[in-house]
């Protein structure tokens, strides 16, 4: 069986039945639907043309990936889909919009949480505790305020999200009780101990000893990461040989997840000469921990 | 947003560089409740002081003016526990603002508002007298209201007549100059 435990509905070019047709091509069994409620403030213009166009708002900007699409997909292929929910943690009382979320919608998951405020900004964490109230893995988007140019000197880049993994860590301990997983090039490139050098958001090249990512996942028994987008995958294919021993030291908290259609991934781990019982972890084992569901038809 | 929030240190930065203080105000995020537990304020503001001390250490080259209840119950060593939101008990050891202070150059504050008098007031006069003198470069005269509470209030402390012309003026004068005799004699 394989879980997708990261990816998307209405989005480059297919509908609901269209990613139903690319799991089915790549064998895929069941996908968790995540939004990206897209504040107007943090519209991402790039995007515009690779969302669903019946988001675009009256003021030109993109809703974004709504939770709207993803229960539509899942009153088509109820066996084929697990709906996640993130609202915007600056909204009022977003930890009471999430909650009524998993009442009325039987949503299992807070994620993708993909917005422009620190992690352990206070509505974050509170946002995330009603998360773990309910069992719900949040999966986070980070990617980098900092970025050092080739003189070293750090610039600013507009379209963070989320900070640094030292956010990171203080929302980890901020709630205990909550699941996180790991995603996207701020969050992989620490897996490298050069990470702070690294002007590329795609850092390449061999792994370096001391990757925070390390002391994180040792410390944190409730961080967990997927393997999805360019981001998880280059950080396995820049050191092939390290990418083996991460993925057996971690086998318990790394997830199968592709934010995109295709096989690229599991081409990629095809070529490394997993245990069975550690590519069914990955592969589906572990997603049905975090959330569990029914095989029975 | 939280005061290390990257859009807020890049906008410290640029106050840095132009030379221009940061007055913060905080309010925590966080208080106590009646059952023992944190409880989550809605109306907050910066974050806490240790997002004022990353912050800091971002922003080495800023001026960064302490203001407020979030910033001001940090001078006892009970904030956390502390489920007022002015807290009005002694003074204990281990207020973070010692340690900020001592540990940052960069840091000022401002004795404005109720926080700022209900801090000073809660020691007693000569605490407040010791804790003025021994940051005596870096506090200043604010009010953030109208009327003579805090002169009265800093009138009665026995503290140097040096102190006084520092907190009153020269502190503020070197952080803004003001060319001689603009002002008159308001400010001789």
């Amino acid at each position: 069986m394989i879980i997708d435990t990261h990816q998307h509905v209405f989005w480059h070019g297919r509908d609901d039945a269209g990613l139903i047709a690319d799991m089915d091509e790549h064998g895929i069994d069941l996908a968790w639907l995540l939004t990206w409620e897209v504040p107007a403030d943090e519209d991402a213009g790039e995007y515009h043309r690779v969302l669903n166009p019946a988001n675009v708002r009256a003021d030109g900007t993109h809703a974004g990936i709504t939770l709207s699409d993803s229960l539509r997909a899942r009153d088509r292929y109820p066996d084929r889909f697990i709906v996640g929910y993130c609202p915007n943690p600056r909204q009022p009382n977003a930890p009471g919009l999430f909650e009524s979320a998993v009442k009325m919608h039987d949503v299992r998951l807070c994620s993708e949480w993909k917005f422009r405020i620190p992690f352990d900004d206070p509505r974050s964490i509170e946002l995330f505790r009603a998360a773990g109230q309910y069992h719900a893995p949040v999966v986070l988007h980070l990617d980098m305020p900092w970025l050092p140019d080739d003189q070293g000197k750090l610039v600013f880049q507009p379209n963070w999200y989320g900070g640094t993994v030292a956010n990171l860590r203080r929302a980890l301990e901020a709630c205990p009780d909550t699941v996180f997983i790991g995603h996207a090039p701020g969050f992989w490139r620490e897996i490298s101990g050069d990470a702070d050098d690294a002007g590329q958001n795609y850092p390449d090249g061999p792994v370096t000893p001391g990757g925070r990512l390390f002391e994180l996942f040792d410390s944190f028994s409730n961080l967990y990461a997927d393997l999805s987008a360019g981001s998880g995958l280059n950080a396995l294919k820049r050191d092939p040989d390290h990418a083996k021993q991460f993925l057996l030291r971690y086998q318990d908290r790394l997830l199968f997840g592709r934010d995109y259609y295709g096989g690229d991934l599991d081409s990629f781990l095809g070529t490394i000469d997993l245990p069975q019982e550690v590519a069914a972890k990955i592969h589906c084992e572990n997603a049905q921990k975090l959330v569990p569901v029914s095989t029975n038809p | 947003m939280l005061l290390d929030d990257p859009r807020s240190i890049e906008l410290f930065r640029a106050a840095g560089r132009l030379s221009c203080p940061v007055v913060l105000h905080m309010d925590v995020a966080w208080l106590v409740g009646d059952d023992g537990r944190p409880q989550y304020q809605s109306r907050w503001y910066g974050g806490s002081v240790e997002n004022l001390h990353r912050a800091m250490i971002a922003c080495p080259d800023t001026i960064f003016i302490g203001h407020a209840p979030g910033f001001w119950r940090a001078i006892s060593g009970d904030a956390e526990s502390d489920p007022a939101l002015y807290p009005s008990g002694p003074i204990t050891p281990g207020g973070r603002l010692h340690e900020l202070f001592d540990q940052h150059a960069n840091l000022w504050a401002d004795l404005s508002a109720g926080s700022g008098m209900n801090a000073l007031k809660r020691g007693g006069d000569d605490r407040a007298a010791a804790f003025i003198e021994r940051y005596a470069d870096r506090l200043l005269f604010g009010r953030d209201c109208y009327g003579g509470d805090l002169i009265r209030y800093l009138d009665s402390l026995p503290l140097n007549d040096t102190t006084r012309q520092y907190v009153y003026c020269q502190n503020a004068r070197r952080l803004i100059p003001l060319p001689v005799g603009q002002h008159g004699s308001a400010l001789q």
